[in-house]
């Protein structure tokens, strides 16, 4: 499959095709790699490329996958010609976007709700505060717009990745 | 008595995480029976594993399991525990809790609940130790109203000097006086700031310390009037007073400075008749002068490096003098050899402000090898509760010198396997090749100054593996999805990846 492979500033065209052998060969901007990719354990990749050796750390992140060496960390979007597709919709036509949706990234605890459903609130407001490890974080909305569903509860306990809240761009509301 | 008789028979350890998997292991190793207690939300925890009996106290929140004082010695004497060891945090430094389990009958391991006392208020440690002929940082804990005699005591203690707010907090009403000159007017502002702030105008006035150093010594005393110290640590590595790397000897310590900390801080525990493990902590100047800061009556989370450097395990001493034996070595035994290396590695995302990274760990592989100490609560599969601070294990590292420790150190963080969960293990990569620590040329005020900057998990030079990596962990991840579809039957090979995708974890 061929993607568009993003990192820091940096945008490549990378195509994988996997051999008979169950090695990869990865074309990136008209140059190809041989790589043999093993996953020894669970989100460890261990490459080796002309008898260079790597082992990486691989987590999937939004659009992507977040990969960790000798302590770096290195945050790779990777889209294909369909996520492309969707983000130059969402992207386009005057900073029009969809709905944003307020996600914890760690299982915690509600401790305040600080909107309701059909309020106005504007970019950088705080929205919801969640507890996770004896610290509380303040979650805040990236740009204005007016809630809409909420799904949780003050006092709820919620999983990493858990949707909190919508905020739906204020045209569309 | 008998040198090998086991001091007890039967211990509780009323604590958790890495810690009471530390006691457990020193417990087992001298024929002592371990019990855990637990909460709720610590039911697979690694040290409920260990231990040889195991017991819950209550739900999730600490201060309903591990800190319930009457639940925990209900099940000491239930158990027929003889002796309560209480690790460090929780109750380790709660003389109401000494003082129940002594009176309960059983023994403490720790020190007498009127040295805990104290040392566990700032402004009597800071008279007690002044009367034991202990430095400590110059000037007046009485508010001065009078200008002439703020200049003459300015003077005395030396500029830079402090002025602070009687009532103060927050950097309100503090002022940073460099010269005699600067000194009216900052008492004028320091005294409208901190009368506008607090409703309370008074002042005083402290040496002022830039870029201190946080030096600390380990004392040990037993019942019998012995008092020793076991060298210091240098804890300065540290990020909103949390610590984070610990080393032993401080690289920048000259003898005579050495000589002098480690003879007030025996001076202190034997001020105040101490007993067990005890830590001493200085603030040091770049001028060479130490200053007392405060005592800390209990083990510390970094005594393993006091431990690689002396070969004394403090557990095991702290088990011995509980049982009122004399302590198993003198000064004399006490010799500093090589050097050693603490990281405390915590589920805190060090690329996102230290933000707290509680969830499941998928794969964990502690490094080996020489030299090298994994002491940790992890298993693969562990869940990291929320409830809790998020210190996960410490790797600790001896090398026969500093540049050694550093290597073996490099090495084995690099070794180390954790996934699943995201924890500061990059950060401290960053650190262990970072030009002023592996000079010795830090302060406390390090981790603040480099964090955004050098210390930041920046670009490296393996971009190209990172999109090879990555575009390949795609290509799995969109053939796993298509394979989920129902549809008309794939290859064989899809055998071979299916078990590849399921090692890699992805969902």
């Amino acid at each position: 499959m061929a993607y568009e492979v993003q990192l820091g500033g940096l945008s490549v065209r990378a195509e994988v095709r996997e051999q008979e052998n169950g090695c990869f060969e990865v074309v990136v901007d008209d140059h190809a790699t041989v790589v043999d990719a093993r996953f020894p354990e669970p989100g460890v990749m261990h490459l080796v490329r002309d008898g260079e050796a790597f082992e990486v750390d691989v987590r999937a992140i939004e659009d992507g996958h977040e990969v960790t060496l000798y302590g770096t960390r290195y945050s790779v979007q990777v889209l294909d010609e369909r996520k492309k597709a969707l983000r130059g919709f969402g992207g386009g036509a005057g900073g029009r976007g969809g709905s944003e949706s307020i996600k914890t990234s760690m299982p915690g605890k509600v401790v305040a709700l600080l909107v309701e459903s059909g309020q106005q609130v504007s970019a950088g407001q705080g929205v919801v505060v969640v507890e996770a490890m004896k610290m509380e974080n303040e979650l805040r909305a990236t740009r204005d717009g007016v809630v809409g569903t909420v799904a949780v509860a003050e006092g709820d306990a919620v999983e990493g990745g858990a949707l909190l809240l919508e905020i739906a761009p204020l045209d569309e509301a | 008595m008998k040198p090998n008789s086991r001091p007890f028979s039967k211990v509780l350890v009323a604590n958790r995480g890495e810690i009471a998997v530390r006691v457990i292991r020193g417990c087992r190793e001298l024929g002592i029976v371990p019990v855990a207690v637990y909460s709720e939300a610590d039911r697979d925890a690694l040290h409920v594993r260990q231990a040889f009996e195991a017991y819950c106290v209550g739900p999730a929140p600490s201060s309903e399991s591990y800190l319930q004082i009457d639940r925990i010695l209900e099940v000491a004497k239930q158990c027929g525990a003889e002796a309560i060891h209480p690790g460090y945090g929780f109750l380790a430094e709660n003389a109401t809790f000494a003082r129940a389990v002594l009176d309960a009958g059983l023994t403490w391991i720790g020190p007498p609940p009127e040295a805990m006392e104290v040392m566990g208020d700032k402004v009597t440690a800071r008279t007690a130790m002044t009367e034991a002929g202990l430095p400590v940082v110059p000037g007046t804990t009485e508010p001065i109203d009078d200008d002439d005699e703020a200049a003459r005591i300015a003077d005395e203690i030396g500029f830079p000097v402090m002025v602070k707010a009687s009532a103060g907090g927050g950097g309100k009403g503090m002022r940073r006086v460099n010269s005699a000159d600067e000194l009216a007017s900052a008492l004028r502002g320091a005294r409208s700031e901190a009368g506008n702030a607090f409703g309370d105008s008074r002042i005083y006035i402290e040496k002022c310390i830039d870029n201190p150093r946080h030096v600390e010594v380990q004392v040990f005393s037993d019942a019998h009037g012995n008092h020793v110290h076991l060298l210091e640590r240098d804890c300065s590595v540290q990020r909103r007073h949390q610590k984070l790397v610990e080393e032993s000897p401080c690289p920048v310590l000259d003898q005579a400075t050495r000589d002098r900390m480690t003879q007030v801080a025996v001076q202190a525990a034997r001020a105040i008749d101490y007993r067990g493990a005890g830590t001493v902590e200085f603030l040091l100047a770049p001028d060479g002068e130490c200053y007392f800061l405060e005592m800390n009556t209990r083990l510390q989370v970094e005594h393993p490096v006091t431990e690689l450097v002396t070969g004394i395990d403090l557990v095991h001493a702290q088990l011995e003098v509980a049982a009122g034996r004399p302590m198993p070595f003198s000064q004399e035994d006490i010799q500093c050899s090589g050097h050693a290396i603490e990281v405390r590695i915590c589920a805190e995302d060090p690329a996102d402000n230290f933000r707290p990274c509680p969830g499941q760990v998928a794969s964990y592989r502690p490094p080996g090898g020489p030299w090298v100490r994994v002491d940790g609560a992890l298993y693969p599969g562990y869940e990291v509760p929320v409830y809790y601070d998020p210190l996960l294990a410490k790797l600790i590292v001896w090398g026969r010198d500093r540049a050694a420790a550093i290597d073996r150190m490099k090495r084995a963080l690099r070794e180390f396997t954790l996934t699943g969960i995201r924890s500061n293990i990059p950060f401290f990569v960053q650190v262990m090749r970072h030009e002023p620590f592996v000079t010795g040329n830090y302060d406390t005020g390090y981790v603040e100054r480099y964090l955004g900057s050098e210390l930041r998990l920046g670009e490296g030079h393996h971009v190209e593996v990172a999109i090879l990596a990555a575009a390949i962990a795609e290509h799995l991840a969109e053939r796993k999805a298509l394979e989920t579809v129902p549809g008309p039957a794939k290859s064989t090979s899809s055998w071979a990846m299916a078990g590849r995708l399921k090692r890699l974890g992805r969902s």
